[in-house]
């Protein structure tokens, strides 16, 4: 099976604290990771590729230094890395980006496109169908499991709110995976050690066919008008309650993190 | 770049999975045989060894590097990696013939071989070469008599490096070395040690009966045995240095989390200048430790003796982690003599790298007969 | 006149509340501006109180694509079928609610014809004097900061929204008109549904908890009514050292030093004075509620929220209210 895995290198949102007196973002020191749904998708890949025989590929878009995430992802196990960089693809949005990964798909052989379900940063989940529809193949997304290959098609589980939906889907085709759909495997010694010897593979805007105009911020539908720090909540004061109203307040701060039943 | 990025992937993988277990192997003194498999998978059980005999391919730091990341989180871990590595497959790779390493080196860095040394006996510690074990040359194998105690991996490893006395006469070159497979007729591993620390590695007696060993299992020549036990041991000797050196980091990151959160007297004890300069002599102590060590690992990277420098490494990181792991349980308090607390286990732990591979007075001796000739 | 798209999702013929919610939104933001607000659905059938569901929060258009094909969600049919109606129907501005459904079909979509799309749209605007402008508000950075999207040269503007942000009420307009359209013949799905089963809920795992409810000493004797709570508003109980020693609960709920860490956006501790041992293993909480009688308890030092309280009385005014909330939602 030739396997596809785009992988995308974010800042690890979970490191990134709130300045609370300048209300601004704290960028600095907060490392770099390979975005965890992109992780377990190379996991699902490398698990096919044992059962199946066959090549793991992974694609990045992304500036110079998510070259060291290609190591890592040699170290996995993973055959070929190839890395989109070029200062012109800059500012590009989920379309423009599907657009660029699109083209350089469009050149390489594949049965399966496996894609992180979102990325931490942006969270948006679009780059996966976006792709899908670029490309002109079925898409399956947010799995549970996957089951296995059924001479041309895949057997997938997915995972709508409180249902488990068992799926076959024609090959080629793209799905779209979840972090809690495994464990990944660490990066083995092997692999490792002989991975700086291997090459990477690094594509600009000239090695691929696109369009400037479909490319970089001009080539995005969507622009970004202004962003603002959320308002950080305070350290409040201790306050004495009765217990209604504290059971009120309570309920009020509850309230927006509940779950209203948005779904069959 | 290369030792960065196996740092990174040592820490991820000691600082979940390992640490993980590391509290109920000790408990329940259980042989972790599910890490093993990891560790193999892993390449952690053949690093330093070439890629053409199945290693990694790597070198003694990268290792080191292992065996002291994996001893922060689990010092049962780090020494079945260092007992395997030095004492088992070094000799191999070092000593055997061709067809020795083609026989063995591929399982054993693969990990689906899992290897020990036996030199000492009840008779023999820090006196190595008062051998007692016999191995009697019966003309196309040698039958081997005797027992060996505290042997490390012993019940669960395949092949064992043992040592025989092939002629009394000749003293320490009338020894010989042998690798001996775990199914031999008449070789028997003896019950489990109930040990202080790391209680989670197997430590056992291996009682030998007439046991047949082919020719072709001599490692190296006829009364080299001697030689290469010593020259096995002063690889170990780095192995355990980094061993304890781990324990103490691994206790002093415990411990630096834990006294800037506990407060006492309306602040946190971190801000107590006793307690402030005991941080500072433990993080120098740490610091001297970890110079000593790579000190050795870069003599032996680079072709140059090192049997001194490992001895000085071994015999300074074991004493400090002693200490440091003291001073650590003191100051958790109450909750440092707390099993569940994971802090005490590491004093437990440092204890045995001054005895084992070499008493610290074995180094002593090897450092001044180094310095003194 | 501009117009305005709301995909309405539906699950076996029952419309969802995320397009009744984004419809309120939508005529809500409006105002008096004239536009023509338009619901889709596509579907095999509908009922017709379904449709007045819609009618009542206020609608001019409903246009409903029908086909057996339809029954189901299946990105192939919905996306072409919607591909259709938008080249059609030149929309300004095409909604959907960012459910799996949503988030499944929207970038479809919007690559299909070629627009710009916001996911997880929390705040929606509408500026421009003659044109309508959609402008959609989002978190981003894993939640860290907020960003305003626009999309300046492509229509129609599409944006998810996040079911349950925005409230739902009348609007009725007036004259509703109701559409039936037949899609044009589609190419078969590559996708075919095998079986569904529902999910079970799977054994304690608080440290992937969203909202953990933890109890200490002071409420020892409650906690099943812990538990009611923690069902009402889907989270996990959990407990402090000194109750899970006193064998009131499973080892598995406690958080702290020797237990679990846990990182909810929620944490609620009742009664609980918040010794070193307990705090280590939930200090990054991103919002850290508590409760505790004694003014001087440690858990107040990192709590975001305070309050100087008797938790065991607090707990059966809690249960009410948050029952009171799911018996309409």
């Amino acid at each position: 099976m030739n396997i596809i895995v785009l992988v995308k290198q974010v800042p690890d949102t979970t490191a990134i604290k709130i300045d609370k007196e300048t209300s601004t973002l704290i960028r600095v020191g907060v490392p770099n990771i390979i975005n965890p749904d992109d992780l377990a998708a190379v996991e699902e890949a490398l698990k096919l590729k044992e059962r199946y025989g066959g090549k793991v590929t992974t694609i990045t878009m992304g500036p110079p230094q998510a070259e060291a995430m290609l190591r890592e992802l040699y170290a996995l196990g993973v055959d070929d890395a190839y890395l989109l960089t070029d200062r012109r693809f800059a500012g590009s949005d989920t379309w423009a980006t599907s657009r660029i990964l699109s083209a350089l798909i469009e050149e390489l052989q594949f049965d399966l496109i496996i894609a992180g379900y979102q990325a931490i940063d942006g969270d948006t989940a679009q780059v996966g169908p976006q792709v899908a529809e670029f490309l002109d193949i079925p898409q399956v997304t947010h799995l549970h499991q996957i089951v296995g290959l059924d001479k041309h098609e895949l057997v997938v589980v997915k995972q709508t709110d409180y249902e488990l939906e068992t799926l076959a889907v024609t090959l080629p085709a793209l799905i779209t995976v979840r972090r809690e759909m495994n464990e990944p495997r660490f990066m083995n010694a092997f692999d490792l050690w002989n991975c700086f010897d291997k090459e990477l593979h690094l594509k600009t805007f000239d090695d691929l066919k696109l369009e400037l105009q479909h490319i970089g911020l001009a080539g995005s539908p969507t622009r970004v008008k202004k962003t603002y720090t959320r308002p950080v909540m305070t350290k409040a004061a201790k306050e004495v309650m009765e217990p209604e109203a504290a059971a009120k307040k309570i309920v009020d701060l509850l309230y927006p993190y509940m779950e209203v039943k948005n779904h069959g | 770049m290369k030792h960065e990025l196996l740092i990174k992937m040592l820490e991820s993988y000691a600082s979940t999975v390992v640490k993980s277990r590391a509290h109920t192997i000790d408990e329940e003194e259980r042989f972790p045989l599910e890490t093993v498999k990891e560790l193999g998978r892993y390449g952690l059980l053949g690093l330093p060894f070439p890629t053409k005999w199945g290693g990694v391919g790597a070198d003694t730091k990268a290792y080191i590097d292992a065996v002291r990341i994996l001893s922060k989180y689990c010092a049962t871990t780090g020494v079945i990696v260092s007992a395997h590595t030095s004492l088992c497959s070094h000799p191999i790779f070092a000593f055997g013939t061709e067809s020795q390493k083609e026989k063995y080196l591929p399982k054993l860095n693969s990990g689906q071989f899992l290897g020990a040394f036996g030199l000492t006996e009840a008779g023999a510690g820090t006196d190595a070469s008062q051998q007692q074990t016999k191995a009697i040359d019966r003309g196309d194998y040698y039958e081997i008599t005797g027992n060996k105690i505290f042997i490390t991996n012993a019940g669960y490893a395949d092949v064992y490096i043992i040592f025989a006395v092939t002629d009394q006469s000749l003293g320490l070159k009338g020894i010989s070395a042998f690798i001996v497979e775990k199914d031999s007729d008449g070789f028997t591993v003896g019950p489990k040690e109930k040990k202080m620390g790391i209680r989670g590695s197997s430590t056992c007696e291996l009682v030998l009966q007439k046991v047949k060993v082919p020719k072709t299992q001599l490692l190296g020549k006829v009364g080299e045995g001697f030689k290469i036990a010593m020259a096995t041991l002063d690889g170990g000797r780095i192995g355990i240095a980094a061993q304890a050196l781990g324990i103490a980091e691994g206790a002093f990151e415990r411990t630096v989390e834990y006294i800037k959160k506990r407060t006492q007297f309306g602040r946190p004890i971190s801000a107590f200048q006793y307690t402030q300069f005991m941080v500072a002599e433990m993080k120098t102590k740490i610091e001297a430790g970890r110079l000593l060590l790579y000190k050795a690992v870069s003599d032996k990277d680079e072709g140059r003796s090192y049997t001194e420098s490992a001895a000085m490494a071994k015999l300074y990181c074991s004493r400090i982690a002693v200490e440091v792991a003291d001073q650590c349980i003191q100051l958790l308090g109450g909750y440092g003599y707390i099993r569940d607390y994971e802090i005490e286990r590491y004093l437990r732990d440092a204890k045995i790298t001054e005895i084992y591979e070499g008493t610290s007075e074995v180094q002593r001796m090897v450092i001044a007969g180094k310095v003194l000739k | 006149m501009a117009k305005l798209g709301v995909f309405i999702e539906h699950k076996h013929g029952r419309v969802l509340p995320v397009g009744l919610e984004l419809l309120s939104e939508v005529n809500k933001q409006l105002g008096t501006r004239e536009v023509e607000v338009v619901a889709l659905i596509v579907t095999n059938h509908i009922e017709t109180e379904e449709l007045t569901k819609i009618k009542t929060c206020g609608v001019n258009r409903i246009i409903i694509v029908e086909d057996e094909c339809f029954a189901n969600y299946d990105t192939h049919y919905y996306s072409e079928a919607l591909g259709e109606i938008l080249k059609e129907e030149d929309f300004d501005v095409f909604l959907i609610g960012s459910t799996l459904v949503g988030r499944d079909l929207a970038p479809r979509l919007s690559a299909k014809v070629h627009t710009g799309l916001t996911a997880d749209a929390t705040i929606l605007e509408f500026a421009g004097e003659d044109s309508l402008e959609l402008q959609a508000t989002r978190p981003a950075l894993g939640g860290n900061i907020m960003a305003t999207i626009v999309c300046p040269n492509h229509r129609p503007q599409m944006a998810t929204i996040r079911p349950g942000v925005f409230s739902i009420y009348v609007n009725k307009r007036k004259g509703t008109v109701i559409e039936h359209k037949k899609p044009t013949k589609l190419s078969p799905s590559k996708v075919r549904s095998i079986s569904t089963t529902t999910l079970e809920r799977s054994s304690v795992d608080i440290s992937k908890a969203k909202m953990i409810v933890a109890g200490g000493r002071g409420v020892a004797t409650m906690f099943e009514d812990l538990q009611s709570v923690a069902n009402l508003i889907d989270g996990e109980v959990a407990a402090s050292r000194a109750v899970i020693d006193a064998g009131i609960q499973a080892r598995e709920r406690l958080v702290g030093q020797t237990g679990t860490t846990v990182k909810p956006t929620v944490y609620l501790a009742l009664g609980i004075s918040g010794a070193i041992q307990h705090i280590s293993g939930m200090d990054k909480s991103e919002l850290i509620i508590a409760v505790n009688t004694d003014p001087s308890a440690n858990i107040f030092n990192i709590a975001d929220v305070s309050i100087i309280c008797d938790a065991t009385k607090v707990i059966p005014y809690l249960e009410q209210y948050l029952q009171d909330i799911r018996n309409v939602v």
